[in-house]
């Protein structure tokens, strides 16, 4: 399998570009979700990662009072 | 009985079969009881278990199996402390450290010595050779993770290829030693293998975010520790904030009594506005999708797969 089908199947992911990207997203004031296709382009990112950060970013904005919120796996070892 | 209870008489049978002295048992056992408390369950025994489970396997097939993985978490456990020096009112952490390496040795053994019941000597073959590679990929894990602490910055490429070998392999072994033992075809036991993965880095990097402001019992930050939060923080701020949060660490590092409300609000306010728990978030959300695709590609019965949903979330 190329690294590209990897990449768009999820196995292998753009770790920092990732980063970047919801960086500069979570310091915008205006998170429309017409922006983070805008971003999306200018970033190596594949539409499995779109998808999980435009679901993140659609969800009601987090903040520091909520930083339990998306932590539920019902397993944990760590 | 219960999973655990089996898991523990299991357990107790190995012990007594030993040939190690009482006082060695004892301590053994007693080190087995507080992680037990501490965790709640016996959780890598389990997963193997569950993992068996799903494949076709009973309890009584999977049992050596889980037990292996049970011991041998437990004594990676207790040396990772030794070289964190972490969680020093854990009882591993009380004795000498000398002590605690001996002990850690004997419990490592002792998972070995669990799997020499498995009568099938192809599954006793390729869950020994599970149990290697996890092992090996774990210590390299283990060991570039401490080099990266003097380090000024890595890259969350490299952050994340660590944890998969460190956290990721472990749940992957245990996964895939439970599909071994219950009878799973390679596909299988490969999908399996990749379904824990998943799992130990969700697991990772939920106790990466949780560990990271919790100054009252433990700080990865306060030990230079380039644990997710860090690392991301590194990667996205510019250079002024960079510099200021690497000042926040030395002086965490120096002492942690000088570092005081104003400075672990200055780094809470930086871990919550720059992105930290959305990017936290995307990359679960990223795993916890994977992990479902996973599950959704493979052939075992709609009830025994529900089960395995639910470690997901």
């Amino acid at each position: 399998m190329s690294n590209l089908a990897k990449k768009e199947r999820g196995i292998d992911m753009n770790f920092d570009n990732i980063a970047k990207l919801v960086h500069e997203l979570a310091k915008s004031s205006n998170l429309s979700s017409v922006k983070i296709p805008q971003l999306k382009s200018i970033r190596e990112i594949t539409n499995f990662e779109l998808e999980a950060i435009t679901k993140v970013f659609s969800k009601e904005e987090l903040s520091g009072n909520t930083l339990e919120a998306r932590m539920s796996p019902t397993l944990y070892w760590f | 009985m219960n999973m655990d209870q089996m898991i523990a008489k299991e357990i107790k049978l190995l012990l007594t079969e030993s040939g190690l002295s009482k006082d060695v048992v004892c301590i053994i056992n007693s080190w087995l009881d507080s992680n037990y408390r501490i965790k709640g369950r016996y959780g890598w025994a389990q997963l193997t278990l569950m993992t068996c489970d799903s494949t076709g396997g009973g309890s009584d097939v999977g049992l050596q199996g889980a037990v292996a993985m049970e011991l041998y978490a437990l004594a990676a456990d207790i040396l990772d402390d030794i070289q964190d020096q972490d969680n020093n009112d854990l009882p591993w952490r009380i004795v000498l450290p000398a002590q605690a390496i001996n002990l850690a040795t004997c419990i490592l053994v002792l998972s070995y010595k669990a799997l020499s019941t498995i009568s099938n000597r192809r599954y006793f073959e390729d869950v020994s050779n599970a149990l290697n590679q996890m092992g090996l990929q774990a210590c390299d894990g283990q060991f570039q993770e401490s080099l990266n602490d003097s380090k000024d910055k890595i890259s969350l490429e490299e952050y994340f290829e660590i944890i998969k070998q460190k956290s990721g392999g472990l749940t992957a072994g245990a996964c895939k030693i439970g599909a071994i033992l219950g009878g799973a075809d390679q596909t299988l036991v490969d999908q399996l293998e990749q379904f824990g993965m998943s799992l130990g880095v969700m697991s990772q990097i939920k106790n990466d975010i949780h560990d990271f402001l919790n100054f009252e019992t433990k700080s990865d930050f306060a030990r230079g520790r380039k644990t997710l939060p860090f690392v991301y923080l590194l990667n996205v701020l510019n250079e002024i904030e960079s510099e200021e949060l690497r000042c926040l660490s030395t002086l965490a590092i120096k002492d942690l009594d000088e570092f005081g409300s104003k400075e672990r609000g200055r780094l809470r306010e930086l871990m919550v506005n720059e992105g930290t728990i959305h990017y936290y978030s995307v990359i679960y959300e990223m795993y916890k999708q994977r992990a479902m695709e996973i599950l959704e590609g493979i052939t075992i019965s709609e009830n025994r797969k529900e089960k395995l949903i639910q470690l997901v979330g």
